[in-house]
């Protein structure tokens, strides 16, 4: 049955559209020609052509013949450019995005709560953006498990997930974890001070230390037991903990740790927790102060993950400049530009635009922060962020440059599928609005417009 | 006195003073029934288009074409009549009745929190709170149901179910199974203890299940040779959930959602559950390759009401009000169609009558009506392992059948009467209704729950006058008198200003009354709706 | 005579003895700009000469005079001071502290307090929400529904008397909302079975009745003193202005439903008004045309109002909006955090179809027109404010520097809190 089109079921149209009609992933071939092609990794190409063959770029180049059987996408001179990421995000989860009952919750993980409906996903396309990284809530200390998806809308929570992107924990410090331990019902709660919040880190390794060491030693004398064969019983296994192995998955690397932090002297002192620790702190979130200890970020080897200019809306957010992210990128930190909003996440590509008047970042610079860096960030810089043959077709066309004030996000494509297309969807409204009309007075004649 | 007078007042007397007590014969006189040239559906092989049923000692004795008619039955004449196998409610909470509780703000305030605000009461059983009485049979019985199965549905561990037949007030004369099942709900709390987001709730279930499994193996270790080895804590609730988590008995999933039935069914694969799908959200057609290579066994709503996390629901009422006519309705044929083994849940819907309107709907958008009426009788037995005693129409099984005027769950349908545990109900028809002028006294004290205001005690004590309506709004943070109100035939309408830490807020409620309990809306000026119930408090 | 002499003679001595200021030219030259003045059209190598804080001549063949100081504009741009429609400058320095916070009294009716009692002139958000060009705002309370009296202020001074350009520039209504049913849980809740709104609205004009009352009876006492003069209220009082159409009234408003019934409403009670919001005004632009209301844009860093206006419905209702004819003005809204974003707003509205003349003017001359000061501000006219714009390219384009912000005819000093940490850190060495 023809889905009937109405003026609100327009994304569930562009929905059928990227269902409907589609030859398999592997075999389908997509060329986009004669387009301005920011590659982001420097180079410009004017009246340029993109070939994508399944899921990846297979060529980027000029005048690039059409296979057969090809379908053909003319960009008519606009501009693309590697399909945004935004690598601190809360869309697409369903529920709560703070788990509030307990300070350390690394048991909890969002990859259980994925909702692949959530419209957000629709509007991150109309923004550019390809891939995200959603995450726990700053409320604790040591959070929850972050997942990163690609905005496949239509397709399933499972068929989201970025297959192959490194597991996250979030860490949080500073004023979130303080206050969400009082809030009203109840009394307030360890911890709430910026001290008790790394000691809370502290004793949760030590914990994990234990336990995994319980478990180390279960091992052995299970090993001993059963090559005593029965002389020896073998031994009641410890109690499984989830929390404790998700620090202790912590402990031991397999999760890339991402830590929301504001004030320089919270970021310092975890960082020295690190590594006393050994734990690999990938990038700090907002790391608002950052620009205050770029060298000491630098020598670490953090990344930052930040706002072009959101500020001061609360206390550790107000020693901040819309500079910052250039100067902690001048000074050799890698720096994306994130959301950490659903709204936010549909303009990035302006934000971007801010860090050139703001501390004099290159456009490229600008363009990096959106793309390769938060790539770097997320682990999946093999796969996304810049436009070069096999990678994943992953690509944002814009009317005008993205960093131009009046640019508007046109098509947006996912491995290689448009799962966005502003003409069509004009088209889509323009019907739908004409249909209603005709349905109210079937004898005027209907004028067309939107 | 003369004597005659005297032995008259004498018989008044006795005649009033036993007419206020109920009447006990000292036998049931009432035991052999026989329903002659009727239409009956076994549901154990093909119609029988004329036949008789004999019903004996609460059992079926005898059904077919040429049963011979016992001397000492009661005779109904069936000419008119279909016979059925009595319904049953695969899944409610209806008639469960918990005590009125207040919210103890102090020990809220000092943070003393208890298992029940964290919905962890795996030890609650239908048993001890379900309340029966002839006026709720009646309302069963005219729809052709039963008995039901039913269980607390509130939290995360929510409790346990039994199984009743509607024939006796007395629980313990009506219930068949008690302790089947044990409902697991994705349901945070809403007071700051864990788990209190939907992600820490399903890593909480993880904990538990592994928990219990442990507790069942320590305590088993111990008790077989205690020497030289730890005695296990204690732990009345793992104990509960020892029988579920290692799969000796079933659990049921409450699921809000198809999200919910996809995590239900990624924690099935991973600890070895005996498990239903209860699916709430009427979403499970969205699952159904999943669902049939899981087996899956599914207890699906009627309420068709479109979850807030689905597409239609997002995209503005429009959208969802057509999803709820055209798509949602379709969810029991699409899993029949799939051969998905599924009973109808009446979760969802608020009254034995809105349940078969649901139950309607999904015959109109597609459920054969010989197969609702299968997955409303044989199903359930099925699924509570009570197939050799209920659900088809065989000598030697409980005596549960429905005999109605017109095809049973049709919409012209009369149910005349109905046999439950071998005893006859007959069924009355109802008077008309009237007009705009009020057709409920709502007056007295009404117990109110709010969506998403689940924490907070609400009493409305209500006054009415005719078609006016005074009252007041009793709320933790003080009394507050209506300004406005107005009743209409069984709606309600009032409306409240109150002044809350310095915010004024103007609150409008409208509801429908239907019977001991009210269903509506409120709307706070300018900021949001949410929808009410409200529960009137006896006495 | 002689006194005043000697009062001068003393005044001159007492500044010969003072550390020297650098006292403010009386006059000040831009020359060889390219100039946008929103009344006419663009003028290339162009100079505008300023004098007393006001625009005494624009054009080619303007000659500095000797005292002028002189700023050359070459290769930049010059356009009229923006005007920020709604805004919360000098209220708030941080939103998650309290105790900075001014713009929200409780209660519901507040139609008496003024802005102007509560702005902090040094907050340092006039400082960073200028630097992108803005250089008057409205600053406004908010909260209840009658929140009080707005000011346009200068971004630059030393005390609010010296910012303040109007005291007493709008008054406020905010109109109840008809709620969004909300989807949570199992199932998506209903929408209330009643017209609730409407029953607000009621009380709004219940409450503007018992005003028009108390004034009527307070006129009457005054020329008969046989009748009781009622008891002083401050807050009857400021309604005055309001229902006699003198002070405007900014009436925030979201859904097509409720802007009909605001349009009612304010015809109803003969309001001067002023739309502010309409998120679904082009839904109904043609009503809101022909009312004659005109709207300010709140901040388009928002959704859509409901998901099935559209991804674009923000940006569309601009654009709808100016087709019909609507006169239409930007704001940076609630947070002056983010105030620096006023023509960012603009370009984004371009973007999506909005001629760029129009939302030069949206920033200038129809927020002037809409709060009445057309006469002082809004274009570069001789006799109007010296209110300016140097900016080194296009100020629309976000990666534009505006070098220098003229603000009553004064080249201000242009030093705010990012620049001071900017400076410090970027010296911290490697």
């Amino acid at each position: 049955m023809k889905p009937k089109i109405t003026a609100i079921g327009i994304a569930a149209a562009l929905l059928s559209l990227c269902l409907s009609g589609r030859v398999s992933a592997a075999e389908r071939a997509v060329l986009l020609k004669n387009g301005r092609i920011i590659t982001g990794n420097g180079a410009t190409i004017d009246g340029g052509d993109i070939l994508v063959q399944g899921t990846k770029i297979a060529q980027v180049g000029k005048s690039l013949p059409a296979p057969a059987g090809a379908e053909t996408i003319d960009l008519n001179g606009r501009w693309v450019m590697p399909g945004i990421i935004d690598s601190h995000s809360h869309i697409a989860l369903e529920g709560d995005v703070n788990e509030m009952g307990d300070i350390i919750t690394a048991e909890v993980d969002c990859k259980d709560v994925i909702n692949p409906r959530d419209i957000n996903i629709f509007y991150a396309l109309t923004g550019g953006v390809t891939s995200i990284h959603t995450m726990h809530g700053s409320a604790n200390p040591i959070g929850g498990r972050g997942i990163a998806l690609k905005m496949r809308w239509g397709k399933s929570a499972a068929e989201l997930i970025f297959e192959g992107a490194p597991l996250t924990s979030k860490w949080a410090l500073g004023e979130n974890p303080k206050n969400s331990n009082d809030i009203g019902m109840g009394p307030a709660r360890y911890p709430k001070t910026r001290m008790g919040v790394e000691q809370s880190i502290r004793d949760q390794f030590e914990k994990a230390k234990d336990y995994m060491k319980k478990w180390a030693d279960y091992e052995k004398k299970a090993t001993a037991a059963k090559a005593s064969k029965g002389k020896t019983a073998p031994p009641p296994p410890p109690k499984k903990d989830y929390r404790l192995e998700g620090v202790a998955d912590i402990l031991s690397g397999k999760l890339w740790v991402r830590c929301h932090a504001y004030q320089s002297e919270e970021m310092l002192s975890i960082l020295r927790l690190c590594r006393e620790y050994g734990v690999k702190l990938v990038c700090f979130e907002h790391g608002l102060e950052g620009y205050r200890i770029t060298n000491e970020l630098r020598e670490y080897g953090v990344a930052v993950s930040t706002f072009a200019d959101f500020w001061a809306y609360k206390w550790e957010a107000y020693n901040t400049l819309p500079q910052a992210a250039a100067l902690c990128a001048k000074r050799g930190v890698l720096v994306a530009l994130n959301s950490d909003d659903a709204e936010r996440m549909r303009r990035l590509f302006n934000d971007a635009a801010k860090t050139v008047r703001f501390g004099g970042v290159s456009e490229d610079e600008a363009i990096r922060m959106l793309t390769i860096n938060p790539a770097k960030i997320l682990g999946v810089d093999a796969r996304v962020g810049t436009i070069e043959a096999g990678k994943d077709a992953d690509l944002a066309v814009f009317n005008r440059h993205p960093l131009d004030s009046f640019t508007v996000c046109e098509m947006t494509l996912v491995d290689g599928m448009v799962y966005f297309d502003r003409a069509k969807y004009l088209e889509e409204r323009k019907k739908a609005a004409e249909e209603e009309k005709t349905k109210k007075e079937p004898e005027k004649k209907s004028g067309g417009e939107v | 006195m003369p004597h005659t007078r005297y032995r008259l007042f004498l018989l008044t007397v006795a005649l009033l003073f036993f007419a206020g007590l109920p009447l006990r014969s000292e036998q049931d006189l009432h035991r052999v029934w026989a329903v002659k040239d009727a239409r009956i559906v076994t549901l154990s092989g093909p119609p029988i288009e004329k036949g008789n049923l004999i019903i004996r000692d609460g059992l079926i004795e005898a059904v077919g074409a040429n049963i011979p008619i016992p001397k000492d039955a009661e005779v109904i004449d069936g000419a008119k009549l279909a016979v059925y196998p009595g319904l049953m409610d695969a899944l409610g909470q209806s008639l469960l009745k918990f005590p009125e509780e207040k919210l103890d703000m102090a020990r809220i305030r000092a943070g003393d929190f208890t298992d029940k605000d964290r919905g962890i009461t795996p030890g609650l059983a239908a048993l001890d709170y379900v309340s029966l009485g002839k006026a709720v049979f009646e309302k069963y019985h005219k729809l052709g149901f039963v008995a039901g199965h039913v269980m607390p549905d509130r939290g995360v561990f929510t409790g346990r179910s039994a199984f009743f037949l509607f024939s006796d007030p007395d629980k313990n004369k009506a219930l068949v199974l008690k302790d089947i099942c044990l409902g697991i709900g994705f349901s945070p709390s809403s007071f700051l203890v864990y788990p209190n987001s939907l992600m820490g709730v399903h890593a909480y279930l993880k904990q538990a299940l592994s928990d219990a499994i442990y507790f069942d193996q320590a305590r088993s270790r111990w008790l077989k040779e205690p020497r030289g080895q730890a005695r296990p804590d204690f732990n009345p609730n793992l104990e509960v959930l020892a029988d579920f988590a290692t799969a000796r008995k079933p659990v049921i999933f409450l699921c809000r959602n198809q999200n919910d039935i996809r995590r239900s069914l990624g924690l099935t694969a991973e600890y070895k559950l005996n498990y239903y799908i209860a699916d709430l959200g009427g979403e499970a057609f969205e699952v159904i390759p999943e669902l049939k290579k899981a087996g899956a066994r599914v207890l699906a709503t009627v309420a068709f009401k479109a979850p807030g996390s689905s597409l239609y629901a997002q995209r503005g009422r429009a959208e969802r009000e057509k999803a709820e006519k055209e798509v949602y309705p379709k969810n029991p044929a699409r899993l029949a169609e799939a051969g998905i083994p599924f009973a109808l849940s009446s979760l969802g819907s608020d009254d034995p009558k809105a349940f078969v309107e649901g139950i309607q709907k999904a015959i109109e958008a597609g459920l054969a009506r010989e197969k609702a009426v299968e997955v409303l009788a044989k199903t359930p037995a099925a699924f509570f392992g009570l197939e050799r005693a209920l659900g088809t129409i065989e000598p030697g099984k409980i005596a549960n059948v429905v005999l109605s005027e017109g095809d049973l769950l049709a919409k012209e349908a009369k149910v005349r009467f109905t046999f439950v545990d071998g005893r006859r109900f007959e069924l009355k028809e109802a008077k008309p209704g009237e007009g705009e002028k009020p057709t409920v006294n709502v007056s007295g004290k009404w117990e109110m729950a709010v969506e998403g205001q689940m924490a907070m005690n609400l009493t409305i004590e209500l006054s009415q006058e005719e078609a006016a309506l005074s009252g007041k709004l009793i709320t933790p943070f003080g009394a507050f008198d209506f300004t406005g109100g107005t009743v209409s035939g069984k709606d309600v309408a009032f409306e409240i200003s109150i002044s809350v830490g310095g915010q004024d807020l103007d609150l409008f409620f409208s509801a429908s009354v239907e019977g001991e309990r009210m269903r509506g809306s409120v709307v706070q000026g300018g900021a949001g709706t949410a929808e009410f119930t409200a529960k009137r408090i006896p006495g | 005579m002689r006194r005043l002499l000697g009062i001068t003679a003393a005044a001159l001595l007492m500044s010969a003895a003072l550390p020297s200021f650098e006292a403010e030219p009386a006059r000040l030259f831009i020359k060889n700009a390219t100039i946008v003045p929103v009344a006419g059209a663009r003028l290339d190598g162009g100079g505008i000469l300023v004098e007393n804080g006001k625009i005494k001549a624009v054009g080619k063949e303007i000659q500095a005079p000797a005292d002028a100081k002189v700023i050359d504009a070459s290769g930049m741009f010059v356009y009229p001071g923006f005007i920020d429609s709604y805004s919360h400058f000098g209220l708030v320095e941080i939103a998650a502290i309290a105790g900075t916070s001014d713009f929200r009294e409780m209660g519901k009716e507040n139609p008496e307090l003024r802005v102007v009692w509560a702005i902090n002139p040094h907050s340092v958000h006039f400082g960073t929400g200028r630097v992108t060009g803005t250089t008057t705002a409205l600053v406004a309370p908010a909260g209840g529904t009658f929140a009080g009296i707005s000011a346009l202020v200068k971004m630059d001074g030393w005390t609010v008397p010296e910012m303040t350009f109007k005291e007493a520039a709008t008054s406020f209504i905010n109109f109840p909302m008809t709620p969004r049913p909300v989807g949570e849980g199992i199932a998506v809740q209903s929408e209330a079975k009643e017209d609730v709104t409407s029953k607000l609205v009621d009380k709004i004009r219940d409450y503007l009745k018992e005003a028009r009352r108390y004034l009527e009876l307070k006129k009457l006492a005054a020329g008969d003193p046989g009748v009781k003069a009622p008891e002083y209220s401050a807050r009857y009082e400021a309604l005055g202005p309001v229902l006699d159409g003198t002070l405007p009234v900014i009436i925030s408003v979201e859904k097509a439903k409720d802007i009909e019934l605001a349009i009612k409403f304010v015809q109803d009670e003969k309001l001067k008004a002023v739309f502010r919001g309409c998120a679904q005004g082009f839904k109904v632009a043609d009503k809101i045309k022909q009312s004659g209301i005109p709207v300010i844009i709140d901040s388009l860093y928002a959704g859509p109002s409901e998901p099935e206006d559209g991804y674009d419905a923000p940006y569309r209702n601009v654009v709808e909006l100016a087709k019909a004819g609507v006169l239409i003005s930007f704001s940076t809204g609630d947070s002056p955090a983010q105030g620096k974003d006023l023509p960012y707003h603009a370009a984004k509205a371009v973007a999506f179809g909005l001629p760029y003349e129009e939302a030069v003017k949206a920033l200038t001359i129809n927020p002037a027109r809409i709060f009445g000061v057309e006469d002082r501000l809004g274009s570069i006219e001789p006799g109007k404010d010296a209110d300016l714009i140097i900016a080194a390219g296009d100020p629309l384009d976000m990666k534009t520097e505006v070098k220098q912000l003229v603000i009553n005819g004064k080249a201000i000093d242009m030093s705010n809190w990012w620049e001071t940490l900017y400076q410090k850190f970027k010296s911290r060495p490697e």
